[in-house]
């Protein structure tokens, strides 16, 4: 006999907001955002969006983002806990 | 290599004759519709309108016929058929998980609306009064609600018989023998049938 239990112990659901510093980057390389858009091989619309923390992108796209400053992914996005 | 891009470029001026005809093809069924075929008082500018409108319906219509058995055999066209004609740009990740969600937000609007379409299309609703003669005591009139959901036309399907005229018909088709229930019924399996498989099957595992 199989029971299924369900344990209620408050909200453990928490909301993870990706910050990130690629618009700091970007501007410290001296790129627009279309250069960097081209240089990833994304649309400028894209980047706009993610600065803004509008979207979050893949983490195929963060890998690239990161390979393309020479960085970690950390460096650039990081998670704030609300 | 060379034979497929002049393919493509083929299909890219089908697609483009397939969306700026369609106003004009719209056009020649409204000038139709209001009667400009008909030569017998003589032409005016409309009508030279619907003979010009006419060749655009005709120039419509092989695209579309061509398009039809074009994506039939081609993923790629008729991917490219789909976001033209929604006006989709899938360059990169955020533009695709835009459509995504667009797609899956159309879907349910217009699975709603079917399901509306299906249930106004079987609804009846009859109210009247009784002539003076019949009323009783109370009872003037009536209201009746009901639904009768045909899916097939009542008329059977004319193919091989001999005509009025004389003529031996081998095939006369005249269309799909669906009422619009039924086309709206049809349509809805198709959506919800197509949107699970390919759901499951983009979420297959290995």
């Amino acid at each position: 006999m199989h029971v299924k239990l369900t344990v209620h112990m408050g909200n453990l659901t928490l909301q993870l907001k990706i910050r990130t510093r690629l618009a700091l980057f970007r501007s410290d390389r001296g790129l627009t955002q279309q250069e960097l858009a081209d240089a990833i091989g994304v649309t400028r619309a894209t980047i706009i969006a993610i600065e803004k923390e509008n979207y979050n992108p893949s983490l195929e796209l963060a890998f690239r983002i990161a390979r393309h400053f020479k960085t970690d992914i950390h460096s650039i996005f990081y998670v704030r806990e609300d | 290599m060379n034979t497929i891009n002049k393919l493509d470029k083929i299909h890219d001026k089908i697609i483009q004759i397939t969306i700026y005809m369609f106003p004009v093809a719209l056009a020649a069924i409204a000038l139709d519709y209001l009667g400009y075929n008909d030569r017998s008082d003589g032409k005016t500018i409309m009508h030279y309108l619907f003979d010009i409108c006419g060749w655009g319906i005709v120039i419509w219509t092989t695209a579309v016929i061509y398009l039809f058995f074009a994506i039939a055999i081609n993923k790629n066209l008729k991917n490219k058929v789909v976001r033209k004609l929604a006006g989709i740009s899938e360059n990169d990740e955020r533009e695709a998980q835009i459509t995504g969600v667009a797609s899956k937000k159309t879907f349910i609007t217009a699975t709603g609306a079917m399901i509306l379409l299906v249930f106004l299309s079987a609804l009846n609703i009859v109210v009247y009064k009784y002539p003076q003669s019949l009323r009783t005591e109370g009872k003037n009139g009536a209201i009746l609600i009901g639904m009768s959901l045909k899916l097939v036309e009542d008329k059977p399907m004319e193919t091989t018989q001999a005509a009025e005229d004389g003529k031996i018909y081998i095939i006369n088709y005249k269309g799909l023998p669906l009422t619009g229930a039924g086309m709206l019924i049809l349509i809805f399996i198709i959506q919800i049938g197509g949107f699970y498989y390919f759901s499951k099957k983009e979420s297959a595992v290995g």
